[in-house]
């Protein structure tokens, strides 16, 4: 057992950092990678294809986001690239849906699942990106109806972010389970909401499983409406009621001044235009301030429609959204009370010294908090 | 006080062991084999398994316990875990020739096509000796004759779960309920027996596939004397023997049949095997009238009236509350020359009263029907059925989804009417469009359009040539009204091919082929469903091909 040794430093305070902040960009983009079809079905016939990828890949250059997440990066994922990589960074491919024979039991489809998730990122080359494993959702619903979803492994991948002027941040890429209209008209999708509001608990947990000081940003597809989905209540207010942390929907914050779309369960929301919802898109951008640390601030929040069209059309079926953050750093807000002995097993949560959540401290100085006590600890 | 108190605990213990009763079975042999299928000798497939027979309890005719064994193959990958198990078949046994023919000895070879296939299905196999067979030979056979074998499969089943959860072996999410010929009939009481008692034990069946069955023994003895022939006689007498012997009718055989026949009789219901049957002078080939007495083979007569009387005491529509909720295929070849298609024809429309609604189409409604295949010979349907039945459970993973049909499933069946099937007559060369007078059939049509049998007369009148048209696929106008009746098709479906026939004077290119499904104007999204089930069936009959049987694939009807 690592054993924690103490000083008797009382009333030491921590990270007398000067406020800091700087501004960055940050996109959201289901770029519609499907292949156009899956054996014999036709699941994405009007699809961007090779072509329409390639107008998506030049399109992103041309905008110049800091941050591009990206969802159902599948088979075209090449001829995107090749706009992308001298001006970005990109993160690690899953994989095309290709029908290879070799990879598919014909004669058990229903025991065949892609394994890629279609989520991919980039950012611009001064920034420090590190991702951790991606995560599956533990509940879907739909293998050959109900959208599909279980055709592959949809799910979600946090990514830890430096930015240029040394402030961190957290995002989580994801791409949720999603209703087909269909269904939605029937009053069908019942089980594909069920799906969706247990993969937003999961992100829930995870999220508050490693906290700290650092915001955080969710972007992604989420098939999330607030007026069908009650992710109001369950997500942004389940989080806020933690007293840990706040969420806030960009687009709601500074679209619809912060009023949400009320929830109602039995209501037959479509996955219709963006209009025809007021704005609001499947597509979502929320942001977490924790109690104490760094805080995010929107600054700007945009569909991005304007250029997303050839020959009329939109280059996808998703348009790009985007927002532009300040981000500010007030120091930590820690402060170490007082230092004791403690076994380490017993230890709560512990920080580094910039604020950031560490899992397995090692030799150093490490802050510990339980509860409201914060305690400073040199582990050897 | 104590006393009440003492009571009451009692009562509690007694509800405690009654819930918590469990179904008891025991194993006789556990092996990992590899099971062949096999046909005239040739092995046409063969596939790696984990087979149990095994015993249970279940009730003989006089409703005491009885000691019945069965059988339950696992495909190896789903014993070992390796993939996951799509559901539990329980399959109920055709005619035996012989008691070393029943399931559990493992001569029943053509039965594991079931799973020992080129769909290598991920189901597990399920069944029955039946009662007088394997572990229970001592008892009498109960060869067409009531609940009795129902009750036995039914059982097979409760005990065959519980040895794969004591296994940890994964049953699947599918339970079928399945059989040709005897067996056919045997599922329909399976079914019957399922609704009005196991219901209760949790037995929920996914969709129940009976192909070429007697389901109405009346029926089918009348049809018989009628026709004074079989195409295995020996059938017949084993069906007149276990009534005798069932349901105690107190018939002398020597008034019942002629001789050797009579002699034999006993000897049969001791030895089960056609093969006595045989030393006794019955031949498959034989005319009924040379075996049967003539008092049996006149239906006027009292003793056959009083025979028919004790054949309808047992039928299967007897005492059944059919639940609407369960799916059904029912098939069976328009001239089996086996089992008459009357028996059928008597509970299609039984059904139809009861909540359910025929449609030739497969998944559109909860009582599929397929009375057109075409050949007259009972094996042929049964490779038609065997094939229907395989790829439909193969390809239900794919079709439905946590107990909800799929969506492009759903959307393709629920347009398939009666003019895709006028568009096959038309692949078959029967171009109603280019036969009929359309000045006069207006006319005709209007003076009939109040009821549905001038409707359909006035068809046959007014279209030259459809009757001898109709006689080169081998249907006759009466065949063609039945198979509208079998196959669900409404007065509003008559006026629509009415309404096709009017206005479509010009004759269009007729479809490739000859597939009803194939000529459908679908969009290809939709298509896809029935893709792969024409895939698997294609697959399926291409094997059987390989194999040497006789597959005439255009001649399925559905």
């Amino acid at each position: 057992m690592k054993k924690l040794i103490t000083c008797s430093l009382l009333g030491y305070a921590l990270f007398a950092m000067a406020q800091t902040s700087e501004q960055f960009s940050i996109a959201t983009l289901n770029v519609d990678g499907l292949p156009k079809k899956i054996l014999v079905f036709n699941v994405n016939a009007n699809g961007p294809g090779d072509a329409g990828s390639s107008r998506i890949g030049k399109y992103l250059i041309n905008k110049n986001y800091d941050l591009v997440f990206m969802q159902e990066d599948f088979n075209y994922h090449e001829v995107m690239k090749v706009w992308l990589e001298d001006n970005y960074k990109l993160d690690e491919w899953t994989g095309d849906v290709e029908v290879v024979d070799h990879k598919i039991d014909f004669l058990h489809l229903q025991n065949h699942r892609f394994d890629c998730d279609g989520l991919m990122a980039c950012w611009k080359n001064d920034l420090t990106v590190t991702a951790v494993p991606r995560t599956a959702w533990k509940q879907n619903f739909g293998k050959f109806s109900h959208a599909m979803d279980e055709l592959v492994t949809k799910g979600f991948r946090r990514y830890e972010v430096t930015l240029r002027g040394g402030q961190r941040v957290v995002v989580y890429n994801l791409h949720m389970d999603a209703s087909d209209n269909a269904d939605v008209d029937d009053g069908n999708d019942m089980k594909d909401k069920e799906a969706r509001m247990a993969q937003w608990m999961q992100l829930k947990d995870d999220i508050l499983s490693q906290l700290d000081t650092r915001p955080v940003i969710i972007v992604g597809d989420v098939n999330t409406l607030y007026k069908r989905d009650d992710v109001k209540k369950q997500f942004i207010d389940g989080i806020a009621e933690t007293g840990r942390a706040t969420v806030s929907d960009v687009f709601i914050e500074l679209k619809k001044e912060g009023k949400y779309p009320e929830y109602d369960k039995d209501a037959k929301v479509r996955n219709n235009s963006i209009e025809e919802l007021a704005g609001e898109t499947v597509d979502k951008i929320l942001y977490i301030n924790p109690a104490t640390g760094t805080q995010l601030k929107p600054i700007s929040f945009n569909v991005d429609k304007d250029g997303y069209t050839y020959e009329g059309k939109p280059l996808g079926d998703h348009y790009p959204i985007s927002a532009t953050f300040e981000i500010t750093s007030r120091g930590s807000g820690i402060e170490a009370t007082h230092i004791d002995e403690i076994d380490s097993s017993s230890i709560r949560t512990i920080y580094d010294l910039s604020g950031s959540k560490v899992s397995h401290p090692h030799g150093g100085v490490y802050i510990e908090q339980s509860g409201k006590k914060t305690k400073k600890r040199i582990v050897k | 006080m104590k006393k009440i108190t003492i009571i009451l605990l009692a009562l509690i213990a007694s509800v405690l062991t009654s819930t918590a009763q469990e179904v008891t079975y025991k194993i006789i042999a556990e092996a990992d084999t590899t099971i062949k299928t096999k046909a005239g000798g040739a092995t046409l497939y063969s596939r790696d398994v984990r087979r149990y027979v095994y015993e249970y309890t279940s009730k003989d005719a006089d409703g005491k316990p009885a000691t019945i064994s069965g059988v339950i193959i696992i495909p190896a990958e789903i014993a070992n875990g390796s993939t996951p198990c799509d559901g539990i078949l329980l399959f109920n046994r055709a005619t035996l020739g012989s008691p070393d023919d029943a399931p559990s000895t493992g001569n029943a070879q053509l039965l594991n096509g079931l799973i020992s296939n080129p769909l290598k299905p991920n189901y597990i196999l399920v069944m029955s000796d039946f009662i007088g067979y394997g572990s229970s030979k001592d008892y009498p056979s109960f060869y067409h004759s009531g609940d009795v074998n129902a009750r036995n499969s039914l059982d097979g089943l409760l005990a065959a779960k519980q040895l794969l959860t004591d296994k940890a072996i994964s049953q699947g999410k599918y339970l079928f309920n399945l059989g040709f010929s005897q067996g056919g009939s045997e599922t329909l009481y399976v079914a019957k027996l399922r609704d009005m008692e196991y219901k209760e034990k949790g037995i929920t069946f996914t969709k129940t596939f009976a192909g070429g069955g007697p389901t109405d023994y009346a029926i089918a003895y009348k049809e018989y004397v009628k026709r004074e022939w079989c195409e295995d006689c020996k059938d017949v007498v084993m069906m007149l023997i276990s009534a005798v012997e069932n349901l105690h009718l107190n018939i002398d055989y020597k008034d019942l049949f002629k001789e050797p026949l009579a002699s034999g009789a006993k000897e049969y219901v001791k030895t089960k095997s056609k093969s006595t049957l045989s030393d006794y002078g019955v031949s498959m080939e034989d005319s009924l009238s040379h075996l049967i007495q003539p008092a049996y083979m006149n239906l006027e007569s009292d003793e056959a009236k009083t025979f028919i009387a004790a054949l309808e005491k047992i039928n299967l529509m007897n005492g059944w509350e059919p639940d609407s909720t369960q799916k059904y295929f029912i098939e069976h070849s328009r001239h089996d020359n086996y089992v008459p298609i009357q028996c059928v024809r008597a509970i299609i429309p039984w059904m139809t009263g009861k909540g359910f609604t025929p449609s030739l189409v497969p998944g559109k409604t909860n009582l599929q029907t397929n009375t057109l295949v075409f050949k007259l010979n009972h094996t042929f349907s049964a490779i038609v059925w065997l094939i229907q039945t395989v790829a439909a459970i193969e390809v239900w993973p794919v079709l439905y989804y946590e107990g909800e049909q799929n969506r492009y499933y759903h959307n393709v069946v629920k347009d398939l009417n009666v003019l895709k099937v006028i568009k096959t007559l038309e692949s078959w060369g029967i171009d109603l469009r280019k036969m009929i007078n359309i000045h006069f059939a207006r006319q005709h049509f209007e003076s009939t359009r109040a009821n549905r049998a001038g409707i359909l007369a006035t068809l046959m009148d007014l279209v030259p040539g459809i009757k001898d048209a109709l006689s080169k696929v081998d249907l006759t106008p009466e065949d063609a009204e039945q198979m509208l009746e079998d196959a669900g098709i409404t007065l509003e479906d008559v006026l629509a091919v009415v309404a096709y026939l009017l206005t479509s004077p010009e004759a269009s290119a007729a479809p490739a082929s000859g597939s009803i499904v194939a000529s459908l104007p679908l969009s290809e999204n939709v298509e896809a469903p029935l893709y792969l089930m024409r895939y698997y069936e294609s697959k399926l009959a291409n094997w059987l091909l390989m194999g040497g049987f006789d597959v005439e694939y255009d001649k399925w009807g559905m």
